[in-house]
């Protein structure tokens, strides 16, 4: 048979692998410095650095720059050797790196800057949505034509769940950027209300499911057994693993919009599967785990072994919870809470961080062809992080539950709430964000230890840029590929590729297509309630500056029926409240109290204005952001007719006479406003200011429904 | 509301029953498939990734 020469591109995953370590530690750091920020609201160092805006940037660092580049050093490196070919294009794999930081450095500017679709993990605007794509299709098509070219017969199962993520991530991409442009940054998504909510989730789920897990799980499939030196514990297992985790996942996402204003079928759906959600999730991880049997001595001494098997410890611990969260019960307690936050850094700096971690240790020397500079400072590392972990994750479920049991304590004689201000419910939990924030930085010191240490390992070796190998071509004809022709029952899948992807493509579409086309045909025929109207232009600007300044990271707008809740904040919501709510701002998070009908239970304008200027003067503890810029800065006006015109193209009843006169409305309403506030004591208050349609907004929400 | 919608849409109560009998039934399929595979081709996959190929995939002692 003959041999072929060819050679491995190192040089791209040694990129990659820089890139993730530079960005983990950004990420990281961003991360630290909103939880700080949680302790002491003055380190909210105005506009651009405030908590609203840097949430999102510290999820989209730490998600897509993190462990994006993670996932892409891994893949471009253990691909290369599972197909015995180098990548099928040295130009598409330079466009796909480049490509991708731009998109981060997009994403470091413009999230900061106030734009943001206020979609969790989907924040960034339609451009960079655009850019994303085109990326993303660079690196599948570089990913498919190495597979086709490969020459190693078989697909290992570490490939399956590189396919699984590649076309999951663009369905979900695609399927979720659905809007219209209003301006170069700004824009609105073609789905409202509960239906964009049943969207979002259903991408916020599946990003979780396929960024963060399957794609890692094809990691842990290569580098698991590269580092143990010994093959993976069951490969029948990991085949079950594969199928049954895709088609499930996907179908999950509900669980997010547990006692929402979605339909309950959709509800008792998302629960359902979520449970199921155990059996393959836990199936990898004993996969996993077991691998390691007979071989515990190593993880001992190994650092590498050490980082992944609490990696993989981290990953059966989450998806345990996972599930347990997603019972209607449990997360009637849960969610909105801390509790959310703890249990997906479990999954962040458990799974995903200790595993990159691993394989950084592990791949750094291979590619320097040395050895590591310091195994013991790894295991320093290791212990650090550990903790750091401890000291993040337990405070917070203390907090997490400590305030969910608050919001829901009734005074057993009085028949009132036990807790009736919020606010007190958040200044007993700030000590345990402070150990938390004390967890996370003993997990940043540990990551800049390992960059250090993996620094000097660079120092010390020599890079191969692209190193040589041979391998026997393929004999492409040999077996028919057929089922049933083959004593390899699975094998004639794993050598076509176009057919394995487009199984996998049916997999992961059938749980979507039955989520989502039922809640699409209803938009045409819901019932509206008579008195839910469209928001005014002002209050329509005043939404917008809502979901610039990422108000809806730490405030609902979504009453939950419970009788705590109806008592705290007013009845609860009702779906046909929110049709003209685009995008819907549920929120998932209340560090600050829920605000759908705060406009019912705090109606004076002038409280609003001394609160958002500083929250303190009127909350003494609070622990919100000033926001005085937007007394001072002028409202922009300018896209209010354009933004009134998509809302109409996009079904909502604006008529044509409002659109010509938005702006002499708006200034109407603006002008009322500013006259009580001049009213009620506020002489400075410009009826041109910002201050003054965020007010209008903040009157208006979930208000309708009284009149 | 949307409920009432939906509870319009025919059979809707059956959906979810019939999504989990689907997808207990793709289960079974998978598992039946991988129990049935052949141990030969089962430990030839398994040792796919180590597969030496070039020096740099030999452990490098510290």
């Amino acid at each position: 048979m003959a041999v072929e020469k060819f050679s491995y591109d190192n040089k791209i995953v040694k990129y990659f692998a820089l890139a993730t370590a530079a960005w983990g530690l950004v990420g990281f750091t961003v991360g630290l410095l909103i939880a700080t920020q949680m302790i002491l609201p003055q380190m909210n160092l105005g506009q651009y650095l405030s908590f609203g805006r840097l949430r999102p940037l510290h999820t989209n660092a730490v998600i897509f720059a993190f462990v994006g580049n993670g996932i892409f050093m891994g893949v471009y490196h253990s691909l290369q050797r599972l197909c015995k070919a180098r990548m099928w294009s040295d130009k598409l794999s330079w466009f796909h790196f480049w490509g991708w930081q731009a998109i981060i450095v997009c994403a470091a500017i413009s999230l900061p800057a106030g734009f943001t679709t206020s979609k969790e993990y989907a924040e960034l605007e339609w451009p960079i949505d655009i850019l994303i794509t085109i990326v993303w299709v660079a690196f599948a098509v570089n990913m498919f034509g190495t597979i086709i070219k490969r020459r190693v017969r078989h697909m290992y199962v570490a490939i399956w769940f590189y396919i699984a993520t590649v076309v999951t991530v663009a369905v979900l991409h695609l399927v979720n950027s659905v809007e219209i442009p209003v301006s170069l940054m700004k824009s609105y998504p073609v789905y409202a209300g509960v239906q964009d909510a049943l969207v979002q989730w259903w991408y916020g789920h599946n990003a979780v499911a396929f960024f963060l897990t399957t794609p890692y799980l094809g990691l842990m499939y290569y580098y698991l057994p590269k580092a143990a030196n010994r093959p993976i514990f069951s490969y029948r297992l990991s085949i079950v693993h594969f199928w049954s985790l895709i088609f499930i996942y996907i179908w999950a996402g509900p669980h997010h919009l547990l006692f929402t204003s979605l339909p309950d079928w959709a509800q008792s759906l998302g629960m359902v599967f979520s449970l199921m959600l155990i059996a393959p999730s836990w199936g990898g991880m004993l996969n996993g785990l077991l691998t390691l049997r007979g071989a515990w001595d190593k993880v001992r001494q190994d650092p590498v072994l050490k980082f992944m098997v609490v990696a993989i410890t981290a990953y059966g611990m989450a998806t345990f919870e996972g599930p347990m969260l997603s019972i209607k019960s449990v997360n009637a307690l849960s969610h909105y809470t801390d509790w959310t936050i703890a249990h997906v850094h479990v999954g962040a700096l458990g799974w995903n961080g200790f595993l990159t971690f691993g394989i950084l240790y592990w791949l750094v020397p291979r590619l320097w062809n040395t050895s590591l500079h310091s195994v013991k400072m790894a295991n320093y590392h290791f212990w650090i992080g550990f903790l750091g972990i401890l000291f993040y994750t337990i405070p917070l479920y203390w907090a997490g539950i400590a305030q969910g049991l608050m919001w829901k304590q009734f005074d057993p004689v009085a028949g009132t709430l036990a807790y009736g201000n919020f606010l007190e419910t958040v200044t007993k939990i700030i000590p345990m964000y402070a150990m938390r924030a004390v967890g996370g930085t003993f997990f940043i010191v540990g990551a800049g230890m390992m960059a250090w240490n993996l620094f000097k390992t660079m120092r010390a070796g020599t890079f191969v840029a692209n190193e040589d190998a041979e391998a026997p071509a393929l004999i492409r004809n040999a077996g028919s590929g057929k089922p049933g022709s083959d004593p390899y029952k699975h094998q004639w899948l794993e050598r076509s590729p176009i057919i394995f992807i487009i199984l996998t493509t049916i997999a992961i579409l059938i749980g979507g297509l039955v989520e989502l086309v039922p809640m699409y045909l209803v938009r045409t025929n819901v019932p509206t309630i008579p008195a839910v109207k469209p928001y005014t232009p002002l209050e329509l600007e005043g939404r917008d500056l809502y979901i610039r300044e990422g108000c809806s990271n730490c405030h609902s707008q979504m009453i939950r029926p419970f009788r705590s809740e109806v008592e705290r904040y007013g009845d609860y919501s009702k779906a046909g409240e929110y049709v003209y709510d685009r995008p819907f701002l549920w929120g998932s998070k209340r560090t600050g109290p829920e605000l759908w009908r705060v406009g019912t239970r705090l109606p004076q304008e002038k409280w609003h204005y001394l609160h958002m200027e500083n929250p303190l003067s009127t909350s003494p503890g609070s622990i919100m952001p000033p926001y005085p810029w937007l007394l001072r800065q002028d409202l922009k006006t300018g896209d209010i007719r354009k933004k009134l015109e998509v809302m109409q193209k996009l079904g909502v009843p604006y008529t044509n006479e409002e659109i010509a006169n938005a702006d002499a409305i708006l200034k109407a309403q603006a002008d009322e406003i500013v006259a009580k506030l001049h009213e009620a004591g506020v002489p400075e208050a410009d009826p041109d200011k910002e201050i003054i349609a965020l007010i209008a907004y903040l009157l208006r929400i979930g208000t309708d429904i009284k009149k | 509301m949307y409920k009432d919608v939906l509870r319009a849409i025919e059979g809707i109560s059956i959906y979810p029953l019939i999504a989990l009998l689907f997808f207990f039934t793709f289960f079974v399929g998978v598992l039946v498939w991988a129990i049935r595979l052949r141990h030969d081709y089962i430990e030839e996959m398994g040792h796919l990734p180590l597969d030496h190929d070039s020096s740099a995939d030999d452990p490098v002692e510290s």
